[in-house]
């Protein structure tokens, strides 16, 4: 699949703010299970829609100049059931922009409500033609561009629940589990390879792994870590659902041949939440870190806050 | 999936030797069939990491002059197996390289262990054309680390 995660850009005011479509489908490599039988995109994955609206709107400002790379998300919320079929409305805004980097704000909207938000969020600009041929950039935001192209209605179908017949299979994000030794905390290889399809576009010039990829790694050994938490406690019945992220921070590239060490702890834990902090490392050094917030939730009151109540 | 079967070069000797690494990941496309209990790298597919490297040392060596096709392989040796979270080191050795041909052997280990062993390999050899040598050199200088 490629990387290409906004479909469509229907409104853009020059160096400040778009509206663009993005729209989900079941071909999508990214969804995920947080319920047998419930599939579900990736919380972390759909947030490159924003990611890569927000980076048209800077693209155009400076005349395909420049790419903005991200480097620190100071909040980020999900809290909707994002599923195939669904057609989102991705909102950006540049809330000042220097030389050097940009500060930036989304949002994604389902059915007129907000799933998804960015706030704060920090990126520094790099040379475009560094990543990509600057004629190619050009070309693919001319097809992209539909000025007064008609957003997604705020009444859409329905969400549906009978899905269960197309089961998702996904491997984790993570390959390896190395330590499990203490009981609050897991640490896991994650190997970065030149044969994953998102390299063709996350840059035809310079291979960089997404940030929502790394980003998804946490995740995924997170959500592992608080499924052992709850097997110990006793509450099979309760799953872990992303709800945020606090302190996104992405320190240094990540290449093919790199190999990520991704650790969880357990910052707290309680009935109907916890707090995990996740750190990857590449050869020693500082890579990335991020808290995740999980809500701990059954099927049933998932099924009534995430998607009937919406 | 992309057809990279090897992440990038951590040691080169032009004319005799190198040294490459593949990661193997979880999300790589070949281990849903191979197999959905049991992911493994197939093995023809480090044969071709090997054959990938291969031709790369000797097109570096041959300083973009010449692109390398396998056209044989000789005493292919399995002796382990690389899964989900594995690092294959190969190192890939120039036995012969003329105008016309090349012959490299070749091992690949994971944690020092050897897992597959590559007698002889031989590749024919194309001239590049000198327009195109400048994106092949610009592509294949990235993978050196």
């Amino acid at each position: 699949m490629r990387f290409l995660m906004i479909d469509r850009i229907c409104e853009l005011e020059k160096g400040k703010s778009a509206r663009g479509i993005k729209n989900i489908s079941w071909n999508d490599d990214f969804l995920e299970e947080i319920f047998p039988g419930m599939p579900v995109v990736s919380s972390f994955v759909i947030a490159e829609a924003v990611a890569q609206l927000l980076s048209w709107i800077i693209v155009e400002a400076k005349d395909f100049t420049v790419k903005p790379v991200i480097t620190v998300v100071d909040s980020y919320i999900c809290n909707g059931h994002i599923q195939p079929g669904d057609q989102l409305e991705v909102m950006g805004s540049v809330e000042s922009m220097s030389e050097e980097g940009a500060l930036v704000h989304g949002k994604i909207l389902l059915r007129g409500k907000p799933v998804i938000e960015i706030n704060h969020a920090v990126c520094y600009l790099y040379p475009l033609s560094e990543l990509d041929p600057p004629e190619r950039a050009r070309m693919q935001f001319k097809h992209l561009y539909v000025p007064g192209c008609p957003l997604p209605q705020t009444a859409q179908h329905p969400a549906s629940l009978m899905r269960e017949e197309v089961p998702v299979y996904k491997r984790p994000w993570f390959d390896r589990i190395t330590d499990d030794s203490q009981p609050a905390r897991l640490v896991a290889i994650k190997n970065v390879t030149a044969t994953e399809d998102y390299f063709n576009d996350h840059f035809p010039r310079k291979p960089i792994l997404p940030g929502v990829v790394i980003l998804e790694a946490q995740h995924s050994l997170a959500r592992e870590l608080v499924l052992r938490q709850l097997a110990e406690r006793g509450l099979t019945g309760s799953f872990p659902v992303l709800c945020g992220a606090e302190k996104v921070k992405f320190r240094l590239f990540i290449q093919p041949g790199d190999q990520m060490l991704v650790e969880a702890a357990v910052k707290s834990f309680s009935d109907g939440q916890c707090f995990i902090a996740t750190k990857v490392t590449v050869g020693g050094k500082n890579a990335a870190s991020a808290l995740l917030h999980f809500d701990l939730t059954d099927r049933a009151s998932y099924t009534q806050k995430y998607i009937l109540g919406r | 999936m992309r057809f990279y079967l090897f992440d990038k070069v951590i040691d080169f000797i032009p004319g005799t030797s190198s040294r490459g690494i593949k990661n193997v990941s979880s999300q790589e496309e070949f281990l849903i069939d191979h197999y959905e209990k049991f992911p493994v790298m197939p093995l023809p597919l480090i044969v071709e990491s090997i054959a990938q490297l291969g031709g790369w040392t000797i097109t570096v060596s041959s300083q973009y002059r010449y692109l390398a096709l396998m056209v044989m392989v000789k005493d292919v040796e399995a002796s382990g197996r690389a899964c989900p979270g594995d690092q294959i080191e190969m190192q890939v050795t120039i036995e012969n390289l003329n105008e016309f041909a090349a012959t490299i052997s070749s091992v690949a280990l994971v944690e020092g262990k050897p897992i597959l062993k590559v007698g002889s390999l031989t590749y024919a050899l194309y001239e590049i054309p000198e327009a195109d040598r400048r994106a092949i050199k610009e592509r294949y200088e990235k993978l050196i680390n």
